[in-house]
């Protein structure tokens, strides 16, 4: 019953979503395992900040790569449990009873993050590949280039991303979710291209990338081989600061009813429908809360943490 | 003034607990007026004492002994690279207003003009809103010695004061500090690893060497007859002005704290060490006019150097340089021009030297040269190659091939993230790009055997290397493309002097081997005297002088030579 | 933000409304849903709802216990045999809250100001049958209409139908003089407007001292408002809130009327065949709709008919889930294995996420696969509703015949379902021009088992208003359009 009433995207969004726990187990697992990561990982460890945040991202994976296998139930189904229509109270059956519609709400909480963990990864890589590139590329170009473009962008920054995804949700009624990733990408991309060109300026004025112009390389070598990995530490911070803005993004547009379809189980929607509730059903509120904020607090501290272990500010990076 | 006794600095290791020294037993005590020089390669430890004088230990704690003051002194401590101790977003004024407010000065603004005539800045008024970008280096040098004064120190520690400054501005820099001290009597404490201003500058020079001293005695005395091993090799590695001789390198790299050999710290390089010298350190003990912590100090004078080989007659012309001009537009429309009809003339297998202070244009011929800079008259002839007046990425491959590169700063012109085995093989790639993998494994060796680096420093990054083995990769990444030219800018600036010997040394004998031509841009003249055989001078973009070097550097005709020849020889040996 | 104005707004309430309590002064609240522009005109878009109920009359008022219409301002009515003329008989020594006489003229005023080409206000749309008003003999006016309306009383029960003194139309705004039973005292559409006791009412001295109105933006608040005894009762509330409130309180379900649905475009490709229209309506198990999506007493189970579950011309209609019944006849029209269909909704009313997830999930037995889209609210009205073949709607409550004629007339602006049948049309005049009540009935009650049987609205329940009152407070069980304020009591 599950897998067709899936909507479309979100069954591309559980597929996608798979992929992404699992990497992050094998990451995780592979950071453990590997010496120089680990000593990295233990950097990270070494701020309080980081301590929590790898907690939390920890038990985030955990949660959703076994979470679904110890539940029975499945997000979707409506019980009918006699008398009780709906807010089933909490007990051995469903843990945290059920929601307004007689569905198991622990299960609901544990899926909840799918969508959105989906969405806002593919959406950070995106940003942050065409950010960083775009980024590199413009403080290789002549000077009159760097300028315009910036100035362009700007004028782009000050636009509202969600102005653009209400237009882009009415225009495409049917492709939702995923029209996420291109539009708030972009957005979301000036910002890193701001931070990453601010870097690369200063990688371009020293002499290994004169030397290699000097030398003849082509632009586009130069700035793969001699000005990216020099850069890799400010778009790794990038990578995992801007992840959390977009989970924040997600969560706003989703709060509205723009990302996820009903019934899909999304934390941010259950906040939405359960914020009246948080008085006569508290548990029913709490845990989507709980889960979103660990989620936002695991990978923003965990970005500080590496930031300190790497040794950059963090401060210097603006937000959107 | 200052009596340090039995000073040792270090840190404990994190995890392992153990202590380390960085300075070990030293002794040291200085009177009010009087002025100590502080000479030694980098990591010798002379900063660290100085900054710990200074009371700036950040991170470091004092294991053993101590600094005895009187009560409250008054210690300022100008620190190394004026530009980047300045905020860069202050203007002048408001810095020192600052540092007269800390201070308790009452008419502070009177005090700030009276500190800027003190270190003979022109113009205080206009100076003090600047920011510190738009001061030239020696005047912001300036700017951070009336910092230190503002507090009227007793004591005053220079870190490095002179580098990145030309000779005639360190000349006059040193005669302001002298003329300072005289007025107001405080204790100066020199650290430099240059050897021509402590003797300008220090009445008593202190010899470090791993975190200690190992001699110690009057200036003049150490510099002309010192007796321990290191100090006759710390002077033999300075390049002569007067003759041409190659300075003669030290051997190996001194040692990092925590990895100091058990015995004589030097032994490992010294030429005449024996058992004993392995097994128990030294004391610093008096012997004849200094004192001197070797078992063995040497007594008589005699000099190894070696003259370097003129280039021999019937070479061909390789590159020709027709009245160039380059022209900036600077902030509100002037032209400035960083290149006036400047032409030079160059034969295979020479070598031109091309002299000049900061802002002569010398760097900016070199980027013409290599094609990143686009001049505005004039022609640059390359033999053999139509496409040399292009700029660089328009040029052949074959022609790009012809002229490499080597630049000043070794550390900022090898790419931190590529193993040197990576950097060298990125140019041979570029060239020969059907090169098969052992062509290129056995390029990069043969390179490296070069410039006498081996196999293990292949899969090292370059901070893992010395600047000298970093300089020595930089011009084997150039010598890999085995150009016709090599252009070399201000390569050994940036390098102790006993490193500077040995990369002099190592480009003589590449030439000799590989039978390239190079051009050497330098402010200094001793340098350039041991290894060119042209010379150009060059003073704000045009040519003052230009013929064979020991003609000029013995005969100067023009005014403006002979003075840079006379304050280079006022504060060299 | 939203919380710093909650706070500041209870602490208002909280401030203000101590002193006045002594008095027998009962406190609710509105939800500033105009801001500042809230004013006393019954006809302005940006009327104080909460405020016109108390200070105006209408000639007739529905009765308690259904819609039809009872003596108010007008004690008796007449037309004519063809229905299109009316006399209106007034009720005698009734005066304004300023002291005038109430009397035939200020009826005159009221109506035709509210039918001047001028005027932009809605209720011109309900009241355009009124070709003429004029003041009759012996205290009456005579009403001309455009065309034959046998219930012509029922549009002057239309809220804003409100009679206003004579001339008083540029000051209304303020005023706020009627003939009911409360007369303003202070209006601060954005803190507190204060109401007093109209003495002279002519249907009995109010109970209550005075009547309190403040602004409360947030439901929250209002409800947490209504648990610190600020405020007496709260108009609309929802069952998450009444089970937070327990049982210190009285709850009234109150039949609205209103309704929301899905609509199927009846002359769609995939929605024309009327089986596959009736099987998507049958599947449905109405009862568990409304428990699910609503709550327990949320509404009242409809059987896809509009009219009102209060309106004197309901039809009786039984509609119980059947799943054999709606695969049977989408077998019939070709869909034996079963149907897809797309929904458009947004998130502009709370009740369409929670019916569409619940009949989501009901449809699916019957083979039925919905799949929900959801679109910004921006958006909705505009590019979606009567754009795509199948959406969410909401009606508010009107009158049969309204209703019939405004949703499901062929060409009518708002026939959401493109229900276009001629004989339907015909018998919908038929019955408006039909003076016997018994004859008017049955006309009705065929239109309503016609859309049953083949039409393209989903109904599945009429909204009952959750009204939460003070223990202490008495207050009748009905619509707050129908509620004489007179009544209100407070210990």
């Amino acid at each position: 019953m599950m897998a067709f009433l899936d909507p479309i995207s979100y069954y591309l969004a559980d597929k996608i979503y798979y992929l992404v726990c699992t990497a992050m187990f094998i990451t995780m697992v592979g950071l453990v395992v590997i010496k120089p990561s680990r000593r990295l990982l233990g950097r990270i460890w070494r701020h309080w900040n980081g301590r929590v945040g790898l907690c939390f991202i920890a038990a985030h994976i955990l949660i959703s790569v076994f979470g679904p296998w110890l539940i029975p139930h499945d997000p979707y189904t409506q019980f009918d449990l006699g008398e009780i229509a709906r807010y089933y109270p909490p007990g051995l059956e469903f843990p945290l009873g059920t929601d307004d519609r007689n569905r198991d709400f622990l299960a609901r909480v544990v899926s909840g993050g799918r969508a959105a963990i989906a969405v806002t990864c593919l959406t950070a890589i995106l940003a942050i590949s065409w950010g960083a590139f775009a980024g590199i590329f413009l403080t290789l170009m002549p000077r009159w280039v760097d300028g315009v473009v910036m100035r362009i962008v700007d004028a782009l920054i000050s636009v509202p991303w969600l102005a653009f995804l209400l237009l882009a949700m009415t225009l495409f009624a049917g492709a939702r979710g995923f029209s996420f990733v291109p539009i708030v990408g972009f957005f979301y991309s000036l910002a890193v291209l701001r931070v990453v060109r601010a870097h690369a300026t200063t990688i371009v004025a020293l002499d290994y990338v004169t030397a290699a112009r000097a030398r003849g390389h082509r632009i586009s070598w130069i700035a793969f081989h001699e000005v990216l990995p020099n850069c890799r530490d400010v778009i790794l911070v990038e990578l995992a600061m801007r992840w959390t803005w977009l989970l924040l993004a997600f969560a706003v547009a989703s709060f509205f009813g723009l990302m996820v379809e009903i019934p899909a189980p999304d934390w941010s929607l259950m906040i939405a429908s359960s914020r009246t509730l948080f008085l006569s059903y508290p548990y029913l509120f709490w845990p989507p809360v709980i889960m979103l904020s660990t989620l936002v607090i695991g990978i923003n501290f965990t970005a500080d943490g590496l930031a300190k272990a790497i040794g950059l500010d963090r401060r210097a990076a603006d937000m959107v | 003034m200052l009596d340090i006794r039995e000073l040792s600095v270090g840190y404990t290791e994190n995890i392992s607990g153990r202590k380390v020294e960085i300075l070990s037993r030293v002794n040291l005590s200085i009177a009010g007026g009087e002025t100590l020089g502080l000479v030694g390669e980098s990591g010798s430890g002379k900063s660290t004492l100085g900054y710990a004088i200074a009371g700036h230990l950040s991170g470091l704690e004092i294991q053993n002994g101590s600094i005895d003051t009187k009560e409250n002194p008054r210690i300022a401590l100008v620190q190394q690279n004026a530009g980047q101790a300045l905020t860069p977003t202050m203007s002048i004024g408001r810095q020192l207003n600052e540092v007269l407010k800390y201070a308790q000065v009452k008419n502070r603004t009177e005090k700030a003009f009276e500190l800027m005539e003190g270190v003979r800045l022109p113009d205080p008024k206009s100076l003090m809103k600047r920011l510190p970008h738009q001061l030239s280096g020696g005047q912001q040098q300036r700017v951070l010695i009336a910092l230190a004064l503002a507090r009227n120190p007793e004591i005053l520690v220079l870190d490095e004061p002179t580098t990145a400054l030309d000779a005639s501005t360190k000349e006059t820099l040193l005669e302001l500090l002298a003329a300072l001290q005289k007025s107001q009597g405080f204790a100066m404490l020199i650290v430099s690893h240059d050897l021509g201003i402590i003797r300008t500058a220090c009445a008593e020079t202190a010899v470090m060497y791993a975190g200690a001293f190992v001699e110690l005695g009057n200036t003049e005395k150490i510099i002309k007859g010192g007796h321990h091993p290191y100090t006759r090799a710390l002077v033999e590695a300075l390049p002569h002005i007067e003759e041409r001789l190659l300075p003669n390198a030290i051997e190996g790299t001194p040692p990092k704290p925590g990895a100091r050999p058990e015995g004589c710290a030097f032994a490992p390089r010294c030429l005449y060490a024996e058992d004993k010298c392995r097994h128990a350190v030294p004391p610093l003990a008096p012997a004849q006019d200094t004192k001197v912590a070797c078992f063995f100090p040497l007594v008589d004078l005699r000099k190894t150097s070696t003259a370097v080989p003129e280039p021999g007659e019937g070479k061909e012309r390789l590159l020709a340089v027709n009245n160039i001009s380059v022209q900036f537009k600077q902030h509100g429309g002037q032209i400035f021009k960083a290149l006036d009809d400047v032409s030079i003339s160059l034969n295979t297998g020479e070598t031109l030297g091309i002299i000049g202070e900061s802002g002569s244009g010398k760097s900016t011929l070199l980027r013409c040269l290599a094609g990143l800079q686009n001049y505005s008259a004039g022609e640059m002839i390359l033999e053999g190659a139509e496409d040399f007046d292009r700029p660089v990425e328009k040029r052949k491959r074959a022609t790009q091939r012809r002229l490499q590169m080597v630049f000043q700063n070794p550390s900022t012109a090898l790419n931190p993230n590529h193993t040197i085995e990576r950097i060298l093989e990125i140019p041979y790639a570029l060239y020969e790009p059907k090169s098969s993998r052992s062509e290129r494994s056995n390029a990069i060796r043969r390179e490296l055997d070069l410039v006498r680096l081996t196999d293990q420093h292949l899969i090292k990054r370059p901070r893992e290397l010395s600047g000298g083995e970093l300089q020595r990769v930089a011009l084997a990444r150039g010598l890999i493309a085995r150009p016709d030219l090599l252009l070399l800018d201000e390569i050994t600036s940036a390098l102790d002097v006993s490193v500077q010997a040995a990369v002099l040394d190592l480009l003589v004998k590449i030439q000799r081997s590989v039978g390239c031509a190079m051009i050497l841009v330098s402010h200094d003249i001793a340098v350039m005297r041991s290894i060119s055989h042209k010379l150009v001078v060059l003073k704000n973009g045009r040519i003052v002088e230009a013929g064979l070097t020991e003609q000029i550097l013995s005969h100067p005709k023009e005014a403006y030579t002979q003075s840079l020849i006379k304050s280079a020889k006022a504060i060299t040996a | 933000m939203r919380k710093y104005f909650l706070a500041a707004t209870v602490c208002a309430a909280m401030i203000s409304t101590i002193p006045l309590a002594m008095a027998k002064t009962l406190n609710f609240a509105h939800d500033l849903s105009f801001g500042a522009e809230s004013n006393m005109d019954p006809i302005d878009g940006n009327r104080l709802y909460e405020a016109i109920i108390l200070t105006y009359n209408r000639l007739v008022r529905p009765s308690y216990k259904t819609e039809e219409p009872e003596a108010s301002l007008a004690t008796s009515w007449s037309s004519n045999d063809k229905a299109d003329v009316w006399t209106f008989k007034l009720r005698d020594g009734v005066t304004f809250h300023d002291g005038s006489a109430f009397g035939p003229e200020d009826v005159v005023y009221t109506f035709k100001r509210i039918i001047d080409p001028n005027t932009k206000s809605a209720v011109k749309a309900v009241l355009d049958i009124i070709k003429d008003v004029r003041a009759g003999e012996d205290n009456s006016v005579i009403f001309e209409l455009n065309s034959s309306h046998a219930d012509f009383p029922l549009l002057l029960i239309d809220y804003r139908a409100r009679i206003i003194p004579e001339g008083s139309g540029d000051t209304i705004a303020d005023t706020g003089i009627g003939t009911g039973p409360f007369k303003l005292k202070t209006l601060d559409a954005e803190g507190i407007s204060e109401f007093v006791r109209f003495d002279d009412y002519w249907d009995g001295k109010p109970q209550l001292d005075g009547i309190n109105v403040t602004a409360i933006a947030d439901a929250g608040a209002r409800q947490q408002a209504l648990a610190a005894g600020q405020i007496d009762l709260l108009l609309g509330a929802t069952e998450e809130q009444q089970n937070a409130l327990g049982d210190g309180f009285n709850y009234q379900h109150i039949p609205s009327g209103a309704w929301r649905g899905i609509v199927f475009n009846t002359q769609s490709e995939e929605f024309k065949d009327w089986r596959v229209r009736k099987a998507l309506r049958i599947l449905a198990d109405r009862e568990q709709i409304i428990k699910r999506a609503l709550g327990e007493n949320g509404g009242i189970v409809s059987c896809d008919d509009p009219v009102a579950p209060t309106d004197p011309y309901l039809a009786k209609i039984d509609c119980p889930q059947d799943i054999e019944g709606a695969k049977a006849l989408l077998a019939e029209a070709g869909h034996k294995d079963g149907l897809d269909i797309e929904v458009f909704t947004a998130p502009l009313d709370p009740t369409w996420a929670p019916l569409l997830e619940v009949y989501q999930a009901q449809a699916a037995k019957a083979g039925v696969k919905v799949k929900i889209t959801s679109v910004p609210s921006d958006g909705f009205w505009n590019d979606v509703w009567m754009k795509k073949s199948a959406t969410t709607t909401y009606w508010g409550g009107r009158p049969a015949d309204q209703i019939l004629n405004e949703a499901f007339r062929s060409g009518a602006k708002w026939n959401e379902t493109y229900w276009n049948v001629p004989e339907f049309d015909a018998q919908l005049d038929v019955a408006r021009s039909e003076l016997d009540p018994e004859k008017r009935k049955e006309d009705y009650r065929e239109l309503q088992v016609e859309l049953f049987e083949k039409g393209g609205a989903f109904i599945p329940f009429h909204l009952n208003t959750l009204r939460v009152v003070a223990k202490d407070v008495t207050i009748p069980a009905v619509p707050s359009a129908a509620l004489r304020w007179s009544d209100v009591t407070k210990n």
